[in-house]
């Protein structure tokens, strides 16, 4: 599976303690005159590329950006990257088999009730429950028992010692509920009709398709310690507007529809950043776009036929033309904003080389012996399927992948599909090669996914097996530290990218939010997925 | 004796289509008498029908142009008058029924609707006298039921009953010239009996002067005081009905009267004379009959005929007709 | 009349049933994962099996399709498989906007179209007329998504006039509304023109004039009823496609309508929605050319029923 959309931006299991995002993030503008007094009031507009969803992550994978701001979690990550308390502090035991978090007093949920200790076992209970829907259990399968310490303390028992744990409890998707109000509702209307969480905002109104409006907790006094604005967020309000096509979004911060966009039109931003009425911010995502093999499929099970693939992507033109420069060149699934992670080599792998890449096609038995330009398959004329998911920016680098591998003798045939039916094709194995992409803030774990055979069909479905690489994968999931987990994942990229060449990387997008001007406190970083919206205010018009 | 109520004066009409120019009316001269029929005959094609509409002023325009000549109402010059004029004697002073009582009707709108309209466009009365006059009419006329028919649509009425409200539509302001473009030819015989009768009965009510088109002698003997046969686009013979019948002199006419198996039968359409109406646009050269004429010779293909008088009252065009 | 459109009511009930039956079927062909739908891709194989579960695909299609339609007599269409959301609730919630952006659409375009169609007809081959025959080619060709980001351009972001997306005011509603309606205002002016010629072909507008009735009269009482007839039978189209045709207009101005929805729930299989809404739209369709039969028939007594 490669498809996971910006919707499902989750914790990664990585031990990252952050500091490679952090370099990212300092680098970045703030929007200007960010040291004026802060102004209460006003509702800012925010325009969503993707579709709000059910806040409720018990019963989903999709997220939305309000999670973030409705529900608050145990550990919270500071700019710099350290988890510290939010909901609660904790302690870990000598040797790191039980954890005991402890509530701060007087944090309420939005409906009034006291946030108790129950309500954090309950949490615990509900993530491992095998019956459960809960996407990221696997994240907790540490966790052997949960006990209730005293009104405000909740005893956590490991059957193995999980440095991670933090990181986990730090996602939106450890998000901290009302288990009464979770009762109430039942689980299919809670996170839709109502939610009970303790973030600075309420849920107010979720018209799907039309708008998500959250609003001011104005008894939130329990914000982090890094975060300027003690007290209740200075807005009365969000309201959250999808627009499905990027020129209406863009359209509409431009008309003044909107305060805040992400992802607008690509053709726009240069002229957009020129405008005095906007800042404009960009990050690389954490994600890449990729070709993608099937190899148990001839000939893609022959290596050196992916590695021709390889040789004959062009990336510069692809960025240039396609992105109107809004990207960054990969060769390897780990963007280089991920310092610690990155393995550099990988560019040197694979460069743009026609004469090789035809050598390795003529090595593996694919010649152009008829003189029509393309290379027979088993002495036939061949014009193998690329799946591609139907995204105009998806199609457009399809057309261009298509040029490129025409250039060594390569006839793809692009079939455009919904990302159910290339799920449901990719499930079944009914392909042999995809552009596709994922959004992840853990290459690592993806690779891990993607690449690992006990993982075949379900998230492995290149169906790569690789002996080396499952070994590689099982000591990076062993290790104990840091630094040893980092030489780990750059092995598992030597041999991905060197020599297996199952996937190819072909360029990681940003994520870009155009900010008017009246907006301030606002500033997306590498560290923060959702950015954060409690110091954020706006000047009076 | 009295002042014409209708006296056209050396009308010319050419309609200028895209194939060339069509004299439809090429210099008609006629006049009708107050309360006189006048029946305009010819073959199909002729010019009937346009110098009927020169006269109500509906000639289409496009492609239609009065090029030349007078139509007096009454001693007044229409050809100057400005559409508004025209207008407002249509249906007031002069008033036309036409051929084809199925289509001549607004299908959309109520019978008394379309009265009643009538009245109003051209009297300042109230709708409901509107309504009572109309009501009259539509009785006057012989339409049972007056009252309930008001609320009827066409097509829930005859062809007969249909003409009938043609009929009463026309007269529902008394005017001084009824045109009536073959009433009767879409009728079955026993309708068009009563339609000739009930149209000699108003005329004698009303004192109209009446302008009958047809191309049935039988409907002209029943119904005409004149005569006037139109050949080409013009006028080639006219005379009194008894004088026509008994002494012809064009041998157009003659032809026409030759073609009548039984005058009693007013079905039979003119279309016996050997050959065919002449192209309009390609009018030949003298006299206009000449290629069917029996008894033409080289002056009737060099040099066209004027109307000449033979008699008091009887004129014709035809260098042989004199002789 | 009334027995003829009772009639056609009492239709309604099967069709709309064969209409529910086909989406139900039709939904269930195409191959897709209940699992993914409900948990996002990265669910267990055992999580899978419990969405097939929760959402009753263990079951056979006539055993599913029963369960859903005694649910949907107690009013109950289920949740979005997506958003959660109860589907009466969705539903409840962008007809009326649906029906408001297309009712204002087709009104537009109708009180524009049809006196166009009526001035070009009248002054045939003058500058008015192919200046308005112009126009609806021009309507016509437009595609809607191109004509809408230019209203935009031009009414938000330049002059500031409008706003460029959203709903909830009258102002919200003029550039979808606008956007939508041109083809309509360009298909209807040219239908309206030719109709309008037809009409004063025939015989009953000589008569009109031979009467001495007033040329505006003549084309606006007589022959414009007359020449709508024929407009009218389009509209029984027109409605049916606008409401569940307006999907681009509706992305691009974010309006939330049901094409939107319906297209977005098609995509991403959420199949509670497009089951609701497919039946909503296909009766609705059915209704449409009723009211249009019955406004037909109104018009024009000719029509016996
Ligand atoms: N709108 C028009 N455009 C061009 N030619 C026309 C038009 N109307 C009539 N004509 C031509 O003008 C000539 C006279 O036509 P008109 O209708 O007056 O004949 P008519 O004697 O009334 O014939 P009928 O007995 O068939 O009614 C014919 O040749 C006809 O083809
Ligand atoms: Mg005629």
């Amino acid at each position: 599976m490669t498809e996971a959309p910006r919707k499902t931006r989750m914790g990664r299991r990585a031990l990252m303690k952050s500091a490679a995002l952090l370099t990212g993030a300092a680098a970045l503008p703030g929007p200007a005159s960010a040291q004026e007094t802060p102004v209460k009031g006003g509702v800012l507009r925010y325009g969503l590329s993707v579709e709000p969803q059910r806040m409720n992550q018990l019963n989903t994978t999709w997220m939305t950006d309000a999670t973030q701001h409705i529900y608050d979690r145990l550990v919270t990550r500071t700019p710099t990257g350290e988890y510290v308390p939010h909901l609660a502090t904790w302690t870990t035991s000598a040797d790191g088999l039980e954890w005991r978090f402890k509530l701060k007093p007087g944090i309420k949920f939005h409906s009034g009730d006291p946030v108790t200790s129950e309500a954090v076992r309950w949490w615990f209970e509900q993530a491992k429950d095998p019956k459960g829907f809960f996407g990221f259990k696997g994240s907790y399968s540490a966790v052997d028992s949960v006990a209730v310490v005293d009104e405000l303390t909740t005893s956590v028992k490991l059957k193995q010692p999980d440095p991670n744990l933090p990181f986990i409890l730090y996602t939106v998707y450890s998000s901290i509920h009302n288990p009464k109000t979770y009762a109430r509702l039942g689980k299919d209307a809670y996170g839709v009709s109502g939610v009970d969480g303790t973030g600075g905002f309420k849920l107010k109104e979720f018209t799907p398709g039309d708008k998500l409006v959250i609003e001011r907790n104005d008894a939130y006094a329990w914000a982090p310690p890094f975060v300027k604005n003690q007290g209740p967020p200075h807005l009365d309000g969000i309201v959250y507007r999808h627009f499905a096509d990027d020129a209406s979004r863009t359209a509409a911060i431009e008309a003044g529809d909107m305060d805040i966009i992400v992802q607008p039109t690509l053709a726009d931003v240069d002229r957009l950043r020129a405008n005095p009425n906007f800042t404009v911010i960009s990050k690389p995502m954490p994600a890449a776009r990729t070709m993608y093999f099937n190899t148990e499929v001839a000939p893609w099970n022959d290596k050196r036929v992916r590695q021709a693939i390889a040789h004959s992507i062009q990336r510069k033109p692809i960025i240039d033309r396609l992105l109107f420069g809004q990207g960054v060149e990969a060769y390897s699934i780990v963007p280089p904003t991920f310092k610690d992670m990155y393995l550099p080599d990988t560019t040197g792998y694979f460069p743009y080389n026609i004469a090789k890449a035809k050598a390795l096609l003529a090595e593996a038995g694919l010649k152009d012996s008829d003189g029509d330009g393309f290379v027979e398959f088993q002495g036939k004329p061949w014009e193998p399927e690329m799946l591609v998911i139907a995204l105009s920016e998806i199609t457009q680098l399809a057309q261009v992948v298509q040029a490129q591998a025409a250039r060594i003798g390569i006839k793809l045939k692009i079939v455009q599909l919904d990302g159910q039916s290339i799920s449901a094709r990719t499930l079944a194995g009914d392909f042999g090669i995809l552009t596709g992409f994922y959004l992840w803030d853990g290459p690592d774990t993806i690779m891990d996914w993607w690449l690992y055979s006990g993982n075949i069909p379900a998230t492995n479905r290149s169906r790569t097996r690789s002996p080396e690489m499952d070994k590689v994968i099982e000591q990076m999931r062993a290790s104990t530290t840091l630094p040893e987990r980092m030489t780990h994942i750059k092995a598992m990229q030597k041999l991905l990218h060197g020599d297996l060449c199952t996937i190819i990387p072909i360029y990681h997008p940003l994520d870009i939010y155009v900010i008017s001007k009246r907006v301030h406190g606002y500033a997306p970083n590498s560290a923060t997925l959702y950015p954060r919206m409690h110091d954020v205010w706006l000047a009076k018009a | 004796m009295a002042d014409p109520v209708l006296d056209v004066r050396d009308l010319h009409v050419a309609l200028h289509t895209r194939r060339g120019v069509i004299h439809a009316v090429d210099h008609v001269s006629l006049h009708i008498d107050p309360g006189e029929t006048l029946a305009l005959v010819g073959e199909s094609g002729c010019g009937k029908t346009m110098t009927a509409l020169s006269v109500i002023g509906l000639v289409p325009k496009p492609p239609g142009v009065i090029e030349g000549g007078q139509v007096l109402l009454g001693g007044d010059d229409l050809v100057p008058k400005s559409d508004e004029e025209m207008r407002r004697l249509r249906g007031d002073r002069m008033a036309m029924v036409f051929q084809e009582p199925m289509t001549s009707l607004d299908p959309v709108f109520t019978i008394g609707a379309q009265l009643m309209e009538t009245l109003l466009a051209h009297r300042a009365i109230s709708r409901a006298d509107a309504h009572a006059q109309s009501v009259a009419m539509l009785k006057r006329v012989q339409i049972p039921e007056a009252e309930r028919r008001m609320d009827n649509y066409p097509h829930e009425l005859s062809g007969g009953m249909r003409q009938r409200v043609m009929i009463a539509i026309a007269l529902l302001c008394r005017p001084d010239l009824l045109i009536a473009d073959e009433p009767t030819t879409a009728l079955d015989v026993t309708t068009q009996a009563q339609i000739l009768e009930l149209l000699r009965e108003l005329r004698g009510e009303f004192g109209m002067a009446l302008l009958l088109i047809t191309h049935a002698l039988g409907v002209v003997a029943e119904m005409a005081d004149r005569v006037a046969v139109m050949y080409a686009g013009r006028v080639v013979e006219t005379a009194g009905v008894e004088e026509i019948f008994a002494n012809p002199r064009h041998p157009y006419t003659k032809g026409l009267l030759a073609s009548i198996p039984d005058l009693a039968d007013g079905q039979e359409r003119l279309a016996t004379i050997p050959g065919t109406v002449p192209n309009l646009l390609h009018k030949p050269p003298g006299c206009c009959f000449w290629p069917r004429c029996p008894i033409a010779e080289a002056r009737c293909r060099a040099q066209e005929p004027a109307l000449a008088e033979l008699a008091p009252g009887h004129q014709a065009a035809c260098w042989k007709a004199s002789a | 009349m009334l027995r003829y459109v009772l009639r056609r009511l009492a239709l309604l009930v099967p069709m709309a049933f064969i209409i529910s039956i086909v989406v139900f079927v039709a939904m269930r062909m195409i191959p897709v994962d209940p699992g993914e739908l409900v948990l996002g891709p990265w669910a267990t194989a055992e999580q899978r099996e419990l969405a097939r579960q929760k959402l009753g695909l263990d079951q056979s299609i006539p055993v599913q399709y029963l369960r859903y339609v005694t649910t949907a007599f107690q009013g109950d269409l289920g949740r979005s498989i997506k958003s959660g959301k109860e589907v009466t609730e969705l539903i409840r919630a962008t007809v009326p906007n649906s029906l408001m952006l297309g009712g204002t659409a087709l009104a537009l375009a109708y009180l524009i179209a049809i006196p166009l169609g009526v001035v070009a007809a009248v002054r045939q081959n003058t500058l008015v007329d192919q200046g308005a025959m112009g126009f609806a080619l021009i309507g016509i060709s437009i595609p809607n998504f191109w004509l809408g980001l230019l209203l935009v351009l031009v009414f938000a972001v330049n002059l500031r006039w409008l706003p460029a997306t959203g709903s909830g005011t009258a102002a919200h509603l003029i550039l979808p509304a606008v956007t939508l309606g041109l083809q309509y205002t360009a298909i209807v002016a040219r239908m309206t023109r030719s109709s309008v010629l037809e009409v004063l072909r025939q015989d009953f507008v000589r008569t009109l004039h031979a009467k001495g009735l007033r040329r505006g009269r003549i084309i606006y009482m007589h022959v414009l009823k007359n020449a709508v007839i024929p407009v009218i039978s389009l509209l029984g189209l027109h409605i049916g496609g606008v409401v569940g045709g307006a999907v681009i207009v509706e992305t691009i101005f974010a309006w939330p309508g049901m094409g939107a929805l319906l297209v977005n729930s098609i995509i991403a299989r959420d199949y509670p929605i497009v089951q609701a809404v497919l039946t909503l739209l296909g009766v609705a369709v059915l209704l449409a050319n009723l009211l249009a039969d019955v406004l037909y028939a109104a018009a024009d007594r000719r029509i016996k029923m």
